[in-house]
């Protein structure tokens, strides 16, 4: 290995060094988690009963508006693998998924030189502190399946940075296919190969554009001519409007028959939230503090984090644009299209209501285009001949600092917000009786009690932190959970 | 297609510092920050996990559901009065059981896990803390010891001593 490929390779251990650290401090909250019960415990003992994970995919093909069998599928996997230790089983496959998504990020990244590198820490803290990955790491389900996804797509986006080939063209329809059948987003694979392809990343070929285009057309026959699982409906969830969730029957009320503003607002809210942070799973939060005075720090610096970031990708299309550049030259122009087209997408399939962690995909190249650009802006300002005044330098420095700190302090939030949910979550389980006497799920799993219980001594025995004992002004500086 | 880099390489060397650190900084601070926590977990030291230790009383008077269950469990006595420190239920500190920590921040839900998990609510009990629920105005708690109220139970507040 030559001084220079040995430089490249220093830079990029850096670089993964960082995101390792990062990735090992969140892993660290997930283990001092209590397994949640909503979402998470039923389908965990459907698994735990289930007689083997196809099975669990066989079952699952014919679910009312979803289809989602690979998901149960991988719940029934781990839970085998956890071999009894459920709390520890999932927490650590979460964990690694966390490991995997930071660690395909910077792969994603390329860092070559120097100023790649000192991009990375902000990148890092535009990925883990966009809200959006907070839907990542907050709940389990018990095996979270919007970080699946993201870690799917973010896996095609480095083998389409690759070379290319058979074995790349076979990877790349194998995650299409995982992802589709894990969850309907996953489709969000397809869209992430084809704008590779449309970029020009080499590892993306025309068969493999045209062999994932036929899995979607197989999965469309599958979903809806074969298995006819239909899709879901507003009577399903409740979502955000405005200042407000709205319920099932208050859309209905509001809308009518006619949803079509209500899925215009769905895409469009989701589009501004990746991109402003605003609103939140459909809900304009800041106009709510103002409105109820509540207004705190946190606010500001989660618009200002997200007004400079984007700030920095539109600058960034622009100079390019400018400058006579009307195809994908580098790889951060190739980054911003497939994050432009990924956006647009993971929004379109958020129609029917809106959830931050739904976007957790579109946040995840959010932080490429970020890092593209702010790296072109370091080499356009070291660029001699447009040397600036000392002003305009200071300038620029006191934003990037703003801008940077703000992502920063929205990163180390994470934690702050995590704590908050372990909190939360053990709580419930001393609900378990009252709730599930009430709703009949007693019922339903009166054999697995034993389980049950164990889990909930578990989740009672983990210590968390009182929210009482947190500096006050934590929940005033970091993200809440919304 | 020129390079696979995130940008032209090659004119990289000379941007200026100043702006080159404003950019990573923080986020590196963040690193090294969560990098120093790490290497001091095999030391016990814990700084975003830091458990600060609980009576049973204060679980209580903190809506902390988890930990009260978590010390009844591990062998505390629900029906014990316990240390409050100050700032936590009133401005000093306070000695008081758990069910009275629980009527004191008006939280039906945290009787109800009291009751559920050992806490005894006998007629003598239940006047006290009703006692206690009306002289403070816990509207809820009243409406929720109302409906529990034991058979022989009085109602007159009359001799009854209230916490605060």
């Amino acid at each position: 290995m030559n001084s220079f490929a040995l430089r490249i390779s220093n830079l990029r251990a850096l670089a993964f060094a960082a995101a390792v650290v990062l990735a090992l401090g969140v892993g660290h909250d997930l283990l001092h988690m209590p397994l949640q019960i909503g979402d998470s415990l039923a389908p965990l003992l459907d698994a735990v009963r289930a007689s083997s994970a196809w099975s669990e995919f066989t079952s699952h093909l014919r679910e009312d508006g979803y289809f989602r069998p690979m998901r149960l599928a991988t719940i029934k996997l781990v839970s085998d693998l956890a071999n009894g230790h459920y709390f520890l089983g999932y927490r650590l496959f979460h964990a690694l998924l966390v490991l995997a998504f930071l660690l395909l990020f910077v792969r994603a990244l390329e860092v070559r030189d120097r100023l790649a590198l000192a991009v990375v820490p902000l990148a890092l803290t535009v990925f883990v502190g966009i809200h959006t990955f907070l839907g990542t790491v907050k709940e389990i389900y018990p095996t979270n399946h919007f970080l699946q996804i993201a870690v799917l797509a973010l896996l095609a986006l480095n083998l389409a940075q690759s070379r290319g080939g058979l074995l790349v063209d076979a990877l790349l329809l194998v995650i299409f296919t995982v992802a589709a059948l894990t969850l309907e987003s996953g489709l969000i694979v397809w869209v992430v190969v084809v704008a590779a392809w449309i970029s020009g990343m080499p590892g993306v070929s025309r068969r493999s554009v045209v062999g994932v285009t036929a899995f979607l057309a197989g999965y469309f026959v599958l979903r809806f001519g074969i298995f006819g699982t239909g899709l879901p409906t507003v009577e399903e969830r409740s979502t955000g409007f405005l200042l407000e969730a709205l319920d099932p029957p208050q859309i209905r009320e509001r809308f009518g028959d006619n949803l079509l503003p209500l899925y215009a607002y769905n895409v469009a809210s989701s589009i501004s939230s990746v991109l402003f942070s605003e609103p939140r799973s459909g809900v304009w939060v800041l106009v709510r503090a103002i409105r109820g005075d509540q207004l705190a720090p946190r606010h500001f610096i989660q618009i200002g984090a997200s007004l400079f970031a984007t700030g920095l990708v539109l600058a960034y299309v622009v100079a390019r644009l400018r400058s006579g550049v009307r195809r994908p030259a580098t790889l951060a122009d190739q980054h911003v299209v497939i994050f432009a087209l990924v956006l647009a997408a993971n929004a379109a399939m958020c129609y029917v209501y809106t959830k931050d962690e739904i976007m957790s995909t579109a946040g995840a190249f959010y932080a490429l285009a970020v890092a593209g650009a702010a790296a072109y802006f370091l080499r356009a300002w070291a660029w001699p001949a447009r040397a600036r005044s000392w002003p305009a330098t200071a300038v620029v420095c006191v934003v990037c600092l703003a801008g940077s700190a703000a992502w920063t302090i929205r990163a180390a939030g994470v934690h702050h917000v995590l704590r908050s949910q372990a909190f939360v979550q053990r709580n419930d389980w001393t609900r378990l009786n009252r709730e599930w006497n009430r709703d009949g799920s007693w019922e339903r799993y009166r054999a697995q009690e034993a389980l049950v219980r164990e889990l909930q001594r578990e989740a009672i025995a983990t210590r968390v932190v009182n929210p009482r004992f947190e500096p006050r002004w934590m929940e005033r500086v970091f993200d809440i959970n919304y | 297609m020129s390079s696979t880099s995130i940008t032209d390489a090659g004119r990289a060397s000379s941007a200026p510092t100043l702006i080159v650190a404003a950019l990573a900084v923080p986020g590196t601070l963040l690193v090294l920050a969560t990098a120093m926590m790490l290497l001091g977990l095999p030391f016990g030291l814990d700084p975003l996990w830091r458990v600060e230790p609980l009576t049973l009383a204060e679980a209580a008077a903190l809506r902390d559901n988890g930990e009260v269950v978590r010390l009844i469990d591990a062998g505390e006595d629900p029906n014990k009065a316990g240390a409050v420190r100050a700032e936590l239920l009133r401005n000093d500190a306070q000695v008081v059981t758990p069910l009275e920590a629980a009527v004191g921040i008006d939280r039906p839900d945290m009787i109800e896990v009291l009751l559920e998990n050992g806490a005894v609510l006998d007629a003598m009990t239940w006047t006290h803390l009703m006692c206690f629920a009306a002289a403070i105005e816990a509207d809820e708690a009243v409406d929720f010891l109302g409906q529990r109220r034991p058979a022989d139970a009085a109602t007159s507040c009359d001799h009854v001593r209230t916490p605060w």
